[in-house]
């Protein structure tokens, strides 16, 4: 259940933007910041429930990493999956780690 | 033990007492329990309307759920107290459960009065109050063709808009022999339902609605003067009534055409029984706007807590926009045959202006006044009437604009420091002075520590005026800055980058910014460095928008449209073949687009480069639909087919469309081009108008339609074809260079110094020296275009872009859709 699942490649990867992997039927949304700092959180915007937070820009406010929803521009932390608007939702947050050029995440 | 307070009520004046008892309850001494009867807690009914926008009930969130936890405020939703039993200080709820109170505030707000017309109970007439009223109207709306809404009042005018939005036939029926007759005068409802009437909803004045007929659901709507409406639905909006019912039911006083009766601290006859907002009866008046309720909230919290505090009846001036026309009065607007007062009137039939003031004649002070069509000097006058000042000796010069466009930041100036400027939470110009010198710079800061425009919204530009002025008397420099990682405003960025040999965000950020960046500096960075280096934005990784990343436009599903240029709108039979076969192969939705092209929707990511391949190698290239660019040049068949052209103006929309395509700019841009004056293109509501004269071409620049439609000005006219486009290169690289960004030309030209004159003197005589920069820039950008789908298609590296998931090569198979009019639409 918890153990580190293999999603991709760091070849694949491009600096400061998103991915989307599909691990057991869930889309995770994967960023990074200059291939150094990385993230996994739900991809589906809880806004309208569409799997899409992976094309969001990423960038920070207050110093707290973040996404922003390309339909409609909701944000959310990338650390906790917070809504940073004060909106009632959060994301689902999983841990990642890259080993190896291989990137995996676990919590699912 | 705390003491009980219960809030029977959860509106906004139910939460705004919430929010005021818990700021000044600072021992805590009480518990607050809220019961409100619909399923979701306190939203803003006064932006009701725009739901339909969005469709979304959180976007009318006043606050969440969790608010109201986090504060240890107990809401109980979707439960209705049913009953009171003072003596034991009790009430019961619906849901069976009786629980006590110590003090019970009333916010219980009002229905929405239905006339005893025979045949209300059918299907398909609705009223318009609660999110579900507006839901119901839209769904009942899908099946039908006309509406009518009985009421003219603002709330009718509301949802006669939002009929017709919805594509009904809309006809707005009032009683009275004017709309709006408790703010505006006769004539003044004259022009209003002139301007109505060009909006496509029909009004019908002196009009009383008898019965409503059909089997089951309503067919017709029959008038006491024997005519009749073919019609399938109605909204009713006449009038609003306290729903007082509770309070009446446990012997609380109330008044003879109901109401609770309260006296200047919200007491009802029941000294532990408050009552506010609409369901409150004060001085033998109810008031139905949200800025008294908030009045009455405020008074009672700070009465509960032992302060000294009251409620001596409000002003009820407002100012609104109705059907997007502008609509305001302002104290006792509809006052007639008054010997001590007199009157200043202008009527501008021509552009749909009227505007009135009453003034005493003794004193010279504003008793009252009204606005439609325009009510730009709203805030300016409700400050007259407020602080009784006196008006100028000849006041008519503060309803009419005069040439040299007095600013209202004059107006500003001369205020006392007691003047109320936000009216929903009280907050004055001096707090508002305060607030900058304790260091507020934006008016974001404002409304956080004054709470000022936080309520209707309509004193926001006021405050930023106050906000300015004051930031530059204290010698302060008004904030300009992008966002929280550059200091720059969008103008000073770029001229600082054109200095500089920057070629990524990266090193944009690392030399001139702090942080990571964000969707705002992002995708300024990437627009700015592609409209004066044009390397697409394809090399620019990930500091774009999903759209120019993906070179299409997400869709509400996540897949995207394809829309290929179509110059001009011209397209020959061949081309139109190979878009319909790739729309029934891969079963995408077709539609003509806004700007005479075609677009295929629902393609998912997997399919956009497929697609593209097939569409370039049958001779199409990019449409940028995606982009802050030029989307197309709308043209008639002009000379080469009219009778009536005058010149060959799709000629002249393909060389438009080819010469500026590609170049990236602050905001989207949109051309048309009309073979003569009947002007079938609409070239006069696009940023760039061009319409043939028999002596060449007059240009028109700066309009828009969108949210704040505009007309374009004339710029130069009967010029030739040569010099058409030199004037249009050097304004638009002029705008490029000087705009803010998601800054429309209609906006830019409204703000910049000078506004068209300058702007002549800078394209026509070039005072600045600059047009041949600007023409130089220009042509870079021709001289550098590439389609950029093409480039995409072919380089491998970007083409793996076009992946749902990084781990598997199938596509999204969640996206589904259904069926509608014999095309795909995405699933609800």
């Amino acid at each position: 259940m918890s153990d580190w699942i293999q999603v991709g490649a760091l070849v694949d990867a491009q600096p400061n933007a998103g991915m989307c992997a599909k691990v057991n039927g869930k889309h995770i949304a994967i960023f990074n910041f200059d291939l150094e700092r990385w993230y996994a959180v739900q991809n589906t915007c809880p806004h309208d429930n569409r799997s899409v937070l992976s094309r969001g820009i990423i960038g920070d406010s207050a110093h707290e990493p973040k996404v922003v929803c390309p339909l409609h521009k909701n944000q959310f932390s990338l650390e906790n999956g917070v809504s940073l608007e004060d909106k009632d939702w959060v994301l689902e947050t999983y841990e990642i780690k890259i080993d190896d050029e291989i990137i995996y995440v676990k919590g699912l | 033990m705390k003491k009980k307070c219960v809030v029977v009520g959860n509106g906004m004046v139910g939460l705004k007492y919430v929010k005021e008892l818990l700021e000044k309850d600072t021992e805590k001494e009480y518990e607050i329990i809220v019961y409100g009867e619909e399923v979701r807690p306190a939203y803003d009914r006064v932006q009701l309307t725009s739901f339909f926008n969005t469709l979304d009930p959180l976007d009318l969130e006043i606050e969440s759920s969790s608010w109201y936890s986090d504060n240890g405020v107990t809401l109980k939703t979707s439960e209705k107290v049913i009953a009171l039993d003072r003596s034991a200080k009790t009430l019961t709820t619906d849901q069976g459960t009786t629980s006590i109170y110590d003090t019970l505030i009333l916010a219980t707000g009002s229905y929405p009065f239905v006339p005893p017309i025979q045949g209300k109970d059918k299907q398909g007439v609705f009223v318009y109050r609660t999110i579900e009223d507006l839901q119901n109207i839209r769904s009942y709306s899908v099946t039908s063709k006309s509406a009518v809404v009985i009421g003219g009042g603002l709330l009718g005018l509301e949802a006669a808009k939002a009929l017709i939005d919805l594509g009904m036939e809309t006809h707005v029926i009032e009683f009275a022999s004017r709309l709006m007759p408790n703010q505006i005068d006769d004539q003044g409802s004259k022009v209003l339902v002139e301007k109505i009437e060009t909006l496509g909803a029909r009004v019908h004045l002196n009009k009383a609605s008898q019965s409503i007929e059909g089997k089951d659901s309503v067919e017709k709507i029959v008038f006491t003067d024997g005519t009749e409406l073919m019609v399938d639905m109605i909204v009713v909006s006449a009038g609003i009534r306290p729903r007082d019912e509770l309070a009446k039911q446990s012997g609380i006083s109330i008044g003879e055409r109901g109401g609770i009766i309260v006296d200047d601290t919200l007491k009802t006859n029941d000294p532990n029984v408050y009552a506010i907002g609409e369901c409150a009866l004060h001085n033998n008046f109810i008031y139905g706007l949200v800025a008294p309720g908030y009045q009455m909230a405020t008074a009672a919290a700070a009465t509960l807590l032992g302060e000294k505090a009251s409620f001596e009846g409000a002003d009820m001036s407002t100012k609104l926009k109705l059907m997007g026309v502008d609509v305001a009065s302002i104290g006792a607007s509809t006052l007639v045959d008054d010997p001590d007062v007199t009157t200043v009137e202008i009527l501008n039939s021509y552009e749909g202006v009227y505007k009135k003031l009453i003034i005493d004649k003794e004193s010279q002070t504003l008793r009252g006044a009204v606005f439609v069509g325009d009510a730009s000097e709203y805030g300016q006058l409700l400050q007259y009437y407020k602080n009784d000042m006196q008006l100028p000796p000849s006041p008519i010069q503060l309803i009419v604009k005069g040439v040299e466009g007095d600013s209202e930041g004059a107006g500003v100036t001369a205020l006392p420091d007691a003047a109320q400027i936000c009216s929903c939470e009280n907050i004055s110009k001096g707090n508002i002075i305060d607030a900058v010198q304790d260091g507020a710079t934006t008016v974001g800061t404002i409304k956080k520590c004054t709470k000022a425009g936080t309520g209707c919204g309509s004193c926001v530009s006021l405050i930023k005026d106050i906000m300015d002025h004051e930031i530059q008397k204290s010698g302060g420099v008004v904030d300009t800055a992008l966002c929280e990682h550059f200091s720059y405003s969008r103008v000073a960025l770029r001229d600082t980058m054109q200095q500089g040999s920057f070629s990524s965000f990266k090193e944009v950020i690392t030399a001139l910014g702090t942080g990571d960046g964000c969707e705002v500096c992002k995708t300024t960075v990437a627009s700015i460095l592609a409209s004066y280096q044009n390397p697409t934005l394809l090399e620019q990784q990930n500091v774009q928008e999903t759209n120019d990343y993906y070179l299409a436009n997400i869709q509400k599903n996540g897949t995207y449209s394809i829309i290929p240029r179509i110059a001009g709108g011209e397209i020959t039979a061949a081309m139109l073949g190979v878009l319909a076969e790739i729309g029934q192969e891969y079963d995408l939705y077709t539609k003509i687009t806004g700007a005479q092209r075609i677009g295929l929707y629902g393609a998912t990511v997997e399919q956009l480069p497929v697609i593209w391949e097939r569409l370039i190698d049958a001779g199409f290239e990019t449409g940028q639909a995606y982009a802050k660019s030029l989307r197309a040049v709308k043209s008639c068949v002009g000379q080469a087919w009219c009778r009536y052209g005058v010149g060959d103006s799709t000629q002249l929309a393909i060389d438009l469309e080819n010469r500026y395509k590609g170049l990236r700019t602050p905001h989207k841009i949109k051309m048309g081009v009309s073979g003569c004056a009947r002007e079938c293109a609409e070239a006069q509501g696009k940023d760039f108008g061009i319409i043939a004269t028999e002596n060449g071409w007059n240009l028109y620049v700066c309009g828009n339609g969108g949210m704040k439609p505009q007309h374009a000005v004339l710029f130069a006219a009967d010029i030739d074809r040569d010099l058409v486009l030199d004037y249009i290169d050097r304004i638009i690289m002029y705008y490029v260079r000087t705009a803010d960004r998601l800054e429309r030309t209609a906006t830019w030209l409204n703000k910049l110094p000078g506004g068209l004159e300058h702007l002549k003197d800078v394209v026509i005589h070039d005072i600045l020296g600059i047009n041949g920069e600007l023409e130089e820039e220009m042509k870079f950008s021709i001289d550098t275009f590439r389609c950029e789908w093409k480039e995409s298609i072919e380089n491998t590296k970007i083409r793996q872009r076009f992946k749902t998931f990084i781990n598997s090569d199938v596509t999204d198979n969640d996206i589904s859709f259904s069926e509608v009019r014999g095309q795909i639409q995405p699933a609800q």
